[in-house]
């Protein structure tokens, strides 16, 4: 961004995307005005230019009228000399044809201008949106996971599409129609003046009047204007909730019930505009003008009569006034369309102004050659916060009713977490449903930050690290997978730099026991997988993310869960080239299986966001009753006291 | 190539319909608004008749005012009269009309978008999963959300349509009235316009078409890198995503401009050839006055204002060409999605059984979502009622392609899925899958509270606080759940992104419980969850499971052991059936993944 000049960033202590989010003006109309000067040079050139075709355009009813004082002179003259004489119909008076060639080359002149601006006009308004949308993509992608949690997706796909393009479409007719608007306006009574100062006043006198109505409109338009496009962005998200979840709404037979919650949010839709329209068609500043108009004609006339004016100075005068009908309707589309860019402004920025990021200090360090070593120390940490922005966000987007919580019980999701991994260590995190494993390593990468404690990478705390190299050197298996919309080639290579080659991809793949899938497809690695890789099946995606995350070639790992939907034998060919794999990295492990546990140096076990226990299998079997619990009822384990090995358990 | 918004979506709409089609289809939806148009039309022949008045007026005015210069006596009321006629019918006549149409137009124009959407989205209902496989949300929902939207343009030009036809022949009318040879220079445009029109009705259409394309993209792109979020992040991903975004957000930026282009290039040529009409009409129109005086000045003052009347319902007239082909692109959209053929159709007499026992058999079944890669091929297998089957299997071999065939979610292309010996496709559809539920592998929640989400498994009949308690209790969540603040009241976030992975695993699974079905279908429905947890479901599940059919998939092997039967599926063929105990001492290849499993899972 350009406006944001790096040398001083460092100074103040924000981050240079604080400042970017900080820079954004709260004035949203301010901030439209800098949207459509991003190219001050080409939206300058358009006023400019519309104001010439403007002139141009002024300048035909002037011509007009002096071209008809001409005609009238000749026709009162060669009546009263009342020449009877054959004439060819070409004929033409001298006089009579210099306007004639000065209407033909302002014609010109206009339409060149009009086709040079209307190109550029164009340009300024796809530039505005482009540039808007490409901004709002960034200023999204850059938001924290606390954002993105209570995000609604196509809420924010409204935003970025229509919201985005209703800019444009404030800019392209917007921009010229406003300049045109002002300027027909002030020259018109521009040449009242000149024609008739008596004139001109009586058409005045109404001005406050006119004001006050277009005023009022404004007023009354700009609710009913954001409420339309807020139902829209209401709408698209339902939309997109049904479209994502079909699976599930087709399973439960609840088409009905999604199509009368749909209908409900399109009819509201339709209301709305319904009352945007009705309150557009009841402008009634052109009521006015035609009030003001007839008194100014009624009045030239009693001049022309009384002989202060001639009968073309009456036909100017007629023409300047009619000219005054275009910029009333004008400025009525003019408020229209740039309320309908405020409302799509304001909420383009209320999105991009929420300082929902992870911040990354100005002097943060680069993470190179890491050896791997983890510290939690007495971190803390819960999503209490973001719960109390659901609220909030949740009813600003829709009416929800605001159930007041008498007391709301923070409810923290780790507390006092302190462990060590060195460089090299399997760490496994057990512990129940809920309680807090998967939020463990999502604190490493900075997905969230900690309340209170630190997390030390090589004694380092994370956060004064970059957040790119620090995320660069941990890959995760989520416990998700989301795979993108691609070729199964280019979701393994997601996490590597553009150029990898593909025996480096099929090598992962062959690890991560994929490879062998992947070839029964006809397009192997080029196969595309559906949206999220619903075309794959469950086994599948996670034996491609793990690939993916290897390739990454992360020093420190997180697999949580990454096995859930592999058979054990796969599991097993999958184990075995892991050990080549996991081999001087620091790798956490969560899982519900077993096999792993097994292998890990050290084993933490959770409940409810503590650490209970903590230590090796051997004395962890014997000590702790939450780590025999990780066995659930399957597996027959040995009495809490007795020596291990002793029984290997099951039913065999 | 950027890696989003790519998917398997080809743009098979194009060019399936005929104009004629896509013109039928619109008029459909146009047709129960005839009323509407009707009297848009009557207003603005009306309207546009008043309008007609005033510039007669004035030019006789001002005729009249120069005569009474020369010489003669100014009536005042005269002049009152007509200044005050003319305020009448062109200010407030006028303006009454004006709003009369546009409220009738705007109502007119938006019931009709908000029909064609819901007609979408009905029609999204039925489309069947090969659809949403390959079609990429954003894009459906650009076509929903975003081409209708721009269909609004098309059918205001179609209600303004018929009054300004009139509007052209009567003042085309009014004109040879005034003065015929006049008239016919005027006339000469015409031509030249629809000429125009009839040039320019391509590009729009190809244009508009690709720019429709260029949003879905956009739309597309950016839905998918919102739910990817997590993924790109933690490969520190942003800064490339936004420079592939940027090239997306190009292409519509081309697209988008090059559709500007056509609309700014089309009025200035317009004008240029009305302004060149209008001097041929002055330099014949001052040879009428001047040399041969069959015409009076303010007569052909008010000719050149009567010809603006003339060139404005003119343009608009010809400017519907090029409005309508956009607004084909629109509908080709539109309809291309609405049109897809479902492959899952419902007989034509569905058939609703009694009652269903639950008696599962798959004959001779073959299935393929690819032609050349097989899933099933002469699948055979019977399921008694009230039985509980257990489904292993490699990962990809086919098993929650089975769960997904019984529920009817694809067609299967040949042999039959017989429920108590009635084939599937001959059961009433709505009324069968209420019969069937199942866990989804991909545990998927709706924003809203876990209680609307458990009660989504029997949205069809209002089930009670209790019921879904009692459901959340028999999974194990109702201690999660109470542990919120909200309980069952807690907001869970789109995708139920406020949960855990085994929490919302979890609900589902107490979703599906809910439903109360005769067949019950757990594809891996606690693979997320500790096995403590697991080993209380699964007691809970015994006395649900014992009166209904029910199909557990799992490759966690401890919990399908006390099944009646456990299938093993490899390579969509069966190869072993039979107990647990029955298939280890068989010890073929269920007893080998047995012992793998259990290698796994013991401690030493
Ligand atoms: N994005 C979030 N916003 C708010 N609360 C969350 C969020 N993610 C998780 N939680 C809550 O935090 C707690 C811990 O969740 P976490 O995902 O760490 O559990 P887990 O141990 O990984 O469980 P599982 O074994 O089911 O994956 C849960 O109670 C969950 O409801
Ligand atoms: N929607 C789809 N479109 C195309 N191919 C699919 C689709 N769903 C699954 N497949 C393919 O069909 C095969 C069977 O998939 P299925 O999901 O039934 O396997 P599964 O036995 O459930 O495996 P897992 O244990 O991994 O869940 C796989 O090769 C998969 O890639
Ligand atoms: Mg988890
Ligand atoms: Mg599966």
């Amino acid at each position: 961004m350009e406006r944001i000049n790096s040398t001083e960033i460092v100074n103040n202590g924000l981050s240079k995307q604080q400042i970017e989010i900080r820079n954004i003006p709260d004035s949203h109309l301010k901030w439209l005005i800098q949207q459509v000067f991003r190219k001050p040079a080409i939206t300058i050139t358009v006023i400019v230019g519309t104001l010439l075709s403007i002139a141009a355009t002024m300048a035909r009813p002037y011509m007009m009228g002096e071209l008809f004082d001409v005609i009238w002179e000749l026709y009162l003259g060669s009546r009263t000399a009342n020449i009877v004489e054959f004439l060819s119909i070409l004929d033409i008076d001298k006089d009579i044809l210099i306007y004639v060639y000065i209407l033909l080359g302002l014609a010109g002149f206009e339409f060149i201008i009009n086709i040079t601006v209307g190109i550029l006009n164009e340009y300024i308004a796809q530039n505005t949106e482009r540039s808007i949308r490409d901004d709002f993509y960034k200023s999204v992608q850059s938001k924290s996971m606390a954002f993105h949690d209570t995000a609604k997706v196509g809420e924010l796909m409204s935003q970025a599409t229509f919201d985005v393009r209703i800019i444009n479409a404030t800019v392209s007719p917007g921009l010229r129609m406003i300049t045109q608007a002002i300027l027909t306006a002030s020259a018109a009574f521009g040449l009242l003046f000149y024609y008739d100062w008596r004139i001109a006043l009586a058409v005045i006198v109404f001005t406050p009047f006119y004001i006050w109505a277009v005023r009022n409109y404004s007023k009354k338009l700009h609710p009913l204007t954001e409420k339309v496009q807020k139902q829209f962005g209401i709408a698209n998200s339902l939309l997109q909730e049904n479209v994502s979840g079909i699976r599930v709404v087709r399973a439960f037979t609840a088409e009905k019930y999604e199509t009368k919650r749909f209908s409900k949010e399109v009819d509201e839709l339709r209301d709305d505009i319904i009352a945007r329209g009705e309150r557009q068609a009841l402008y009634f500043p052109p009521l006015i003008l035609s009030l003001s108009i007839t008194i100014a004609l009624g009045l030239s006339i009693l001049f022309i009569a009384t002989g202060s004016m001639s009968g073309g100075e009456a036909i100017a005068i007629t023409g300047a006034l009619f000219q005054l009908y275009n910029p009333t309707y004008m400025i009525s589309w003019v408020l229209y369309l740039t309320h309908m860019g405020i409302a799509g402004a304001k909420r383009i920025i209320t999105t991009m102004k929420e300082e929902e990021i992870i911040v990354e200090k100005p002097d943060a360090i680069k993470f190179t050659d890491i050896q791997g070593r983890v510290d939690y120390i007495n971190v803390d940490f819960s999503y209490y916060k973001l719960r109390e922005k659901t609220r909030k966000t949740g009813t600003e987007i829709k009416k929800q009713e605001t159930k007041e919580k008498p007391e709301i019980i923070v409810r923290e999701t780790l507390k006092d977490i302190n462990l060590t991994a060195n460089p090299g260590d399997i760490v496994a995190i057990l512990g129940p449903t809920g309680c807090g494993k998967s939020t463990i390593t999502k604190l490493l990468a900075r997905m969230y930050d900690v309340d209170s404690g630190e997390i030390l990478i090589d004694g380092k705390n994370i956060q004064d690290i970059t957040l790119e190299s620090l995320r660069k050197n941990i890959g995760v298996i989520e416990q998700d997978i989301f795979l993108f919309s691609t070729t199964i080639k280019e979701n393994i290579a997601y996490g590597v730099d553009r150029k990898v080659s593909d025996e480096k991809i099929i090598e992962y793949a062959k690890a991560a026991q994929a490879h062998d899938f992947i070839m029964t497809f006809d397009d192997g690695y080029d196969t595309l997988v559906g949206e999220r890789g619903v075309t794959l099946s469950g086994g599948q995606k996670q034996r491609i993310a793990i690939a993916r995350a290897f390739l990454a070639n992360p020093k420190i790992l997180i697999l949580d869960d990454s096995a859930s939907a592999i058979d054990a034998q796969t599991e097993e060919l999958i184990q075995k080239a892991m050990d080549r794999l996991l081999e001087n990295r620091t790798v956490f492990i969560i899982t519900h299986r077993l096999a792993t546990i097994k292998r890990a140096n050290k084993i933490i076990v959770l409940r409810k966001g503590e650490i209970v226990a903590q230590g090796y299998h051997d004395s962890l079997l014997k000590s702790s009753e939450d780590y025999r619990r990780v066995f659930g009822r399957h597996i027959e384990l040995p009495p809490i006291d007795e020596a291990i090995g002793s029984t290997s358990g099951g039913s065999k | 190539m950027s890696w989003f918004g790519v998917g398997r979506s080809e743009e098979e709409s194009e060019g399936k319909f005929t104009d004629r089609e896509l013109t039928q289809r619109m008029v459909s939806y146009i047709l129960p608004y005839k009323k509407p148009i009707i009297i848009t039309t009557i207003i603005i022949v009306i309207n546009t008749a008043f309008s007609l008045v005033p510039p007669y007026i004035i030019g006789r005015l001002l005729d009249f005012a120069v005569e009474l210069s020369e010489g003669g006596t100014p009536s005042i009321a005269l002049i009152v009269t007509l200044a005050v006629t003319n305020f009448v019918l062109n200010g407030l006549l006028w303006y009454l009309g004006e709003y009369l149409t546009r409220v009738i137009t705007i109502r007119a124009i938006t019931k009709v978008t908000r029909e064609i959407r819901m007609d979408m989205f009905q029609k999204i209902q039925n489309h069947d999963f090969r659809f949403f496989d390959t079609h990429i949300t954003g894009k459906i929902m650009s076509r929903v959300m975003n081409d209708t939207d721009t269909l609004r343009d098309t059918l205001f030009f179609i209600t303004q349509l018929f009054g300004n036809i009139l509007l052209v022949l009567a003042s085309a009318g009014l004109l040879f009235f005034l003065n015929w040879q006049l008239a016919l220079i005027s006339l000469a445009l015409t031509p030249l316009i629809f000429l125009l029109m009839f040039i320019y009705r391509k590009f729009v259409r190809r244009t508009m078409l690709n720019w429709r394309k260029t949003v879905a993209t956009v739309n597309a792109a950016m839905g998918e890198s919102i739910s990817g979020i997590a993924v790109s992040k933690s490969f520190s991903r942003e800064k490339r995503n936004s420079e592939d975004f940027q090239k997306i957000n190009q292409e519509n930026f081309v697209a988008s401009f090059k559709r500007g282009l056509i609309f700014t290039t089309l009025w200035p040529i317009i004008t240029l050839m009305q302004i060149a009409v209008l001097v041929a009409l002055l330099v014949y129109g001052q040879n009428l006055v001047v040399f041969n005086h069959v015409m009076e000045p303010g007569a052909l003052y008010s000719f050149t204002i009567y010809l603006w009347r003339f060139f404005f319902p003119l343009t608009q007239v010809a400017n519907f060409y090029s409005q309508y082909q956009a607004g084909l692109a629109a509908m080709e959209r539109i309809f291309g999605l609405m049109e897809v053929e479902s492959e899952v159709k419902e007989a034509d007499e569905p058939k609703i059984l009694p009652e269903l026992k639950g008696e599962i058999e798959f004959k001779n079944m073959d299935f393929w979502y690819n032609e050349n890669e097989p899933v099933f091929k002469n699948f055979s297998l019977k399921i008694n009622a009230g039985e509980t089957v257990a489904i292993v299997g490699e990962t990809g071999a086919g098993k929650t392609t089975l769960a997904s065939l019984l529920s009817r979610f694809y067609e299967i292309k040949g042999g039959s899925i017989l429920v108590d010996g009635v084939d599937i496709r001959d059961l009433q559809i709505e009324w069968y899958r209420q019969q069937v539920a199942l866990v989804l592998q991909d545990s998927f929640l709706f924003s809203g509270t876990i209680k609307n989400n458990i009660k989504f498994g029997r949205i069809w009949d209002n089930p009670t606080d209790e019921e879904i308690r009692l459901a959340a209790k028999t999974v194990q969540a109702t201690e999660f759940i109470e542990d919120f603040p909200d309980g069952f009241e807690t907001e869970v976030l789109e995708r139920g992104k406020r949960l855990s992975t085994g929490q919302r695993q979890l609900v589902t699974f107490a979703r599906a419980l809910l439903a109360n079905p005769r067949i019950l279908i757990l594809d891996e429905a606690t693979a997320s969850v500790d096995a403590y947890t697991e080993a209380m479901i699964q007691d809970a599940l015994e006395a649900i499971m014992k009166d209904r059919t029910s199909i557990v998939i799992a490759h966690r092997l401890s919990t399908i052991k006390n099944a009646d039967k456990i299938i093993m599926i490899e390579n969509g063929q069966i190869v072993e059936m039979g107990s647990h105990d029955e298939l280890l001492t068989k010890k073929g290849q269920y007893a080998e993944l047995y012992e793998t499993y259990f290698k796994h899972q013991s401690l030493m």
